[in-house]
């Protein structure tokens, strides 16, 4: 009876704790904010017609909203933050802000083609934001994500909110920051000089190769297409920025276009297919730095003036 | 089946333990059978080849016991010298086989000895020790149960089979065949399961946590910066502790469940201030065993101070061996050996250091002892060490260095990350520090696990306890074995 007097009680205080009390500002605090202050831009906007960029943070750091806005003459919100959040989070979190005639640029990090149900729901970042910054999303995960969100705190994770929390403190701030981000939500501040610090870094990283393979993302990303496009929205799949390493990746990128043409949505696929030299990126294999982006965001716009869509309303 | 996999928790555990509450009521012996085909099905779960080792292991020993104790005293000899050659022989095959091939071939410089890849069948090293030291105590006389399925329980009792403690027949089989064994007992119910959540804990939350930063430090990394090596190195010396006293603490826990004693294995090793005070509390039924069965029969300290202290360090050599079949290993030993050796020699002169820095000098030679331990080859082990006198540079991520005192940061080159320790993450390597800290408070902690039983204190740990270890199995990727299922 003592013992199991015990395991309730804690099993009821780590829960009260994680729900409640721990928090992580610097690191999933900052994916909320991000969050709501992109969606507030996107709102702003009303009903009009908007680009919108979701992705992971290959697309924060790799596409200039501002940019692709001045070269379309429409609104573009970059709605990317974090590919740590998973697939299934990221589209969901979008999803408000699409509105039939929206174009939807979506240059998916390729693990996500990949992604199976056990990563989804043993994503540490994903089950601390639901269970820590996004109740209201928590509520609408079926029980076993719910469960799984509760009871995701790990020893590592009290220390990360204690350390994370005492930092706020005392006003320590995170490398990235919402001040950094342009209203349009794109991140900002990745200069070249600050790249320098990572090139080695970056020269050690191994190359990232497209894979597409049947489980939850691909599920995930196909119904999110099929939804859009009977939405009368305008859907694009495209590549993330990667480093050229000179590997021939055509199969992979083939792959991945299928995934968008199969399910009847577009596929932008530049000539470079988003590939750069390692000197074009800023502190990871997937972030260009700040020049890189504008040129990318350039290159990316170029192509959507004649996509579809572009020039007129709903399909 | 390891003890913190769902098979052995929702399905093996709770079959055994009803069916041998059942089947007590029938008498002890009925229930002895039923244990002993359990820890047989146990054992078969890794891998039934095995039990061709185990099974042959067990009748062999049984039946040479049984030889010894019916001859004159010459006859007697020979049968336990056959006893002992019979048991090191096939240690010598499964584990040492291909060590000596391919160490003899390297001297030579040609293959001229060839030995095929034969699997180590596990626990190997506990159950040929425990049964040498049955067939010593057979000849000396010791040994009045004379059962053979009792014999067959006490080897194979699936809680210490895999990885100890290492029993002693003494201990053990009267305890078996105790009528009142059987009867439940609902405190010692209560007390084992929590005893194994502490014992969880260990392993699921701390020892794997440690682990995830000692691979890639270890085994992939070309060099290592002196706060890698460090956190590498302790990362190391607390995973292993964590493992090891947390499966003794689930073997113990599995036995109490049963109303079976076993023997205690760990007593807050780090907090010894010498290292004799080391092997006194850490794995102490395998220095128990070397005491017995080999320091005392060498002569002890029986023979003079020089060939005591010779006695010493042989012994510290075979224990190396024992761990496993390398060179690193009996180096591992080899400065054991020395340091215990070193501490004889200081104690005599009558000298004494204050204790705090006993305990500090003793755990950092513990310390950068395991890296000899854990490291896959004398290259590796190098890197550790070369990184941890700082030969491989002293670098820091420039996030961390911002919040230092600008004369400590003098000490160290700015880098964006350290990538061989915590995933390379800032947060991970602050992560790694507090862990680190926490676990050096916890074994500095005046009550270790066995301390806690029958205290409330016990049952304020598994509230703390319960629901990291759900989180720990409910977010495993993959199950970790315990470190000493190689042993």
């Amino acid at each position: 009876m003592k013992l199991l007097s015990a395991i309730i009680l804690g099993v009821f205080a780590y829960i009260g704790l994680h729900y409640s009390v721990l928090r992580q500002p610097l690191t999933i605090g900052y994916i909320k904010g991000a969050y709501d202050f992109k969606t507030q831009y996107a709102k702003s906007l009303g009903e009009a017609r908007k680009i919108v960029i979701l992705g992971g943070s290959s697309s924060l750091f790799g596409v200039r909203c501002q940019v692709i806005a001045e070269e379309t003459h429409l609104p573009c919100v970059n709605m990317a933050v974090t590919a740590g959040i998973g697939i299934d989070l990221m589209l969901t979190k979008t999803e408000g802000v699409i509105h039939p005639g929206d174009i939807v640029i979506l240059p998916l990090e390729y693990d996500f083609y990949s992604t199976k149900a056990e990563d989804l729901l043993a994503n540490a970042t994903a089950n601390t934001y639901l269970a820590t910054y996004d109740h209201s999303l928590l509520a609408q995960q079926e029980w076993r994500r719910i469960g799984t969100a509760l009871l995701s705190l790990s020893i590592e994770d009290v220390y990360s909110s204690l350390v994370e929390m005492s930092l706020q403190t005392i006003g320590v701030q995170r490398r990235f920051r919402i001040s950094q981000l342009t209203a349009q939500g794109d991140m900002t501040g990745n200069t070249l000089e600050l790249a320098a610090d990572y090139s080695s870094y970056i020269a050690s990283v191994p190359g990232i190769v497209p894979k597409v393979e049947d489980g939850a993302g691909l599920t995930l990303i196909n119904s999110f297409i099929a939804r859009q496009l009977q939405r009368q929205v305008h859907i694009y799949g495209t590549d993330p920025t990667t480093v050229d390493d000179g590997t021939n990746l055509a199969p992979g990128f083939l792959a991945v276009e299928q995934v968008w043409l199969q399910s009847g949505a577009k596929f932008l696929a530049l000539p470079n297919r988003g590939r750069y030299p390692q000197n074009w990126f800023y502190d990871t294999a997937y972030h260009l730095n700040e020049t890189g982006q504008i040129n990318h965001s350039k290159a990316l716009a170029e192509h959507l003036k004649t996509a579809e869509g572009i020039n007129n309303g709903p399909p | 089946m390891l003890f913190h996999s769902p098979e052995f928790l929702f399905a093996f555990l709770p079959v055994t333990l009803v069916l041998f509450y059942a089947l007590s009521r029938l008498g002890a012996g009925v229930a002895v059978v039923w244990l002993l085909v359990a820890s047989l099905g146990f054992y078969a779960w890794w891998d039934w080849r095995y039990l061709g080792v185990l099974v042959p292991s067990i009748l062999f020993n049984y039946g040479i016991g049984e030889a010894i104790r019916s001859r004159e005293r010459s006859a007697r000899k020979v049968m336990l010298w056959l006893g002992l050659g019979g048991n090191l022989v096939t240690l010598g095959i499964f584990k040492y086989g291909t060590f000596f091939s391919e160490t003899i071939n390297g001297l030579i410089g040609a293959p001229v000895i060839w030995f095929p890849e034969i699997g180590l069948p596990l626990g190997i090293s506990f159950f040929t020790f425990t049964q040498i030291a049955y067939l010593v105590d057979v000849y000396a006389g010791k040994v009045t149960t004379r059962d053979p399925i009792t014999y067959g329980l006490f080897v194979t009792y699936f809680p210490h089979l895999i990885a100890g403690p290492i029993l002693h027949h003494a201990e053990m089989m009267p305890q078996f065949r105790d009528p009142n064994a059987g009867r439940l007992n609902w405190g010692h119910l209560q007390s084992g399961f929590a005893l194994f959540l502490i014992g969880l804990f260990k392993k699921l939350v701390l020892a794997d946590t440690f682990g995830q930063w000692v691979g890639p430090a270890f085994d992939q990394a070309q060099t290592l910066s002196f706060v890698e090596a460090w956190s590498a190195s302790l990362s190391y010396t607390f995973q292993l502790y964590f493992d090891f006293s947390g499966y003794s603490d689930m073997a113990i826990a599995l036995g109490l469940m049963m109303n079976v004693q076993l023997p205690v294995n760990f007593n807050s090793p780090y907090r010894a201030c010498n290292i004799q005070d080391f092997w006194n509390r850490w794995h102490i039924t395998l220095s128990r065993f070397l005491r017995d069965y080999v320091y005392i029969p060498l002569g002890g300290n029986r023979r003079g101070s020089t060939r005591t202290l010779i006695n010493l360090f042989l012994v510290f050599l075979i224990g190396g061996l024992w761990h496993g079949a390398g060179w690193t290993f009996i180096a591992w030993g080899a400065v054991h050996g020395l340091a215990i050796v070193l501490h004889r020699l200081w104690r005599g002169t009558g000298l004494r250091f204050p204790s705090w820095f006993g305990w500090l000098a003793t755990f950092l030679f513990v310390n950068a002892a395991w890296v000899l331990f854990r490291a896959e080859s004398w290259d590796d082990a190098l890197k550790v060490y070369r990184g941890m006198i700082g030969f491989s540079g002293f670098s820091l991520p420039a996030q961390i260095m911002m919040l230092m005192p600008p004369a400590l940061q003098t000490l160290f080159t700015s880098v964006v990350t350290l990538p061989w320790i915590s995933g390379g993450t800032i947060m991970g390597l602050v992560n790694c520090a507090l862990l680190l800290m926490t676990a050096i408070g916890l074994v500095l902690l005046p009550v270790n696990s066995q301390g806690l039983l029958n205290r409330p204190l016990l049952y304020v740990a598994c509230t703390a306890a319960f629901p990291f270890v759900v989180q720990a199995v409910m977010f495993r990727q993959t199950a970790s074995t315990f470190l000493y299922f190689r042993f």
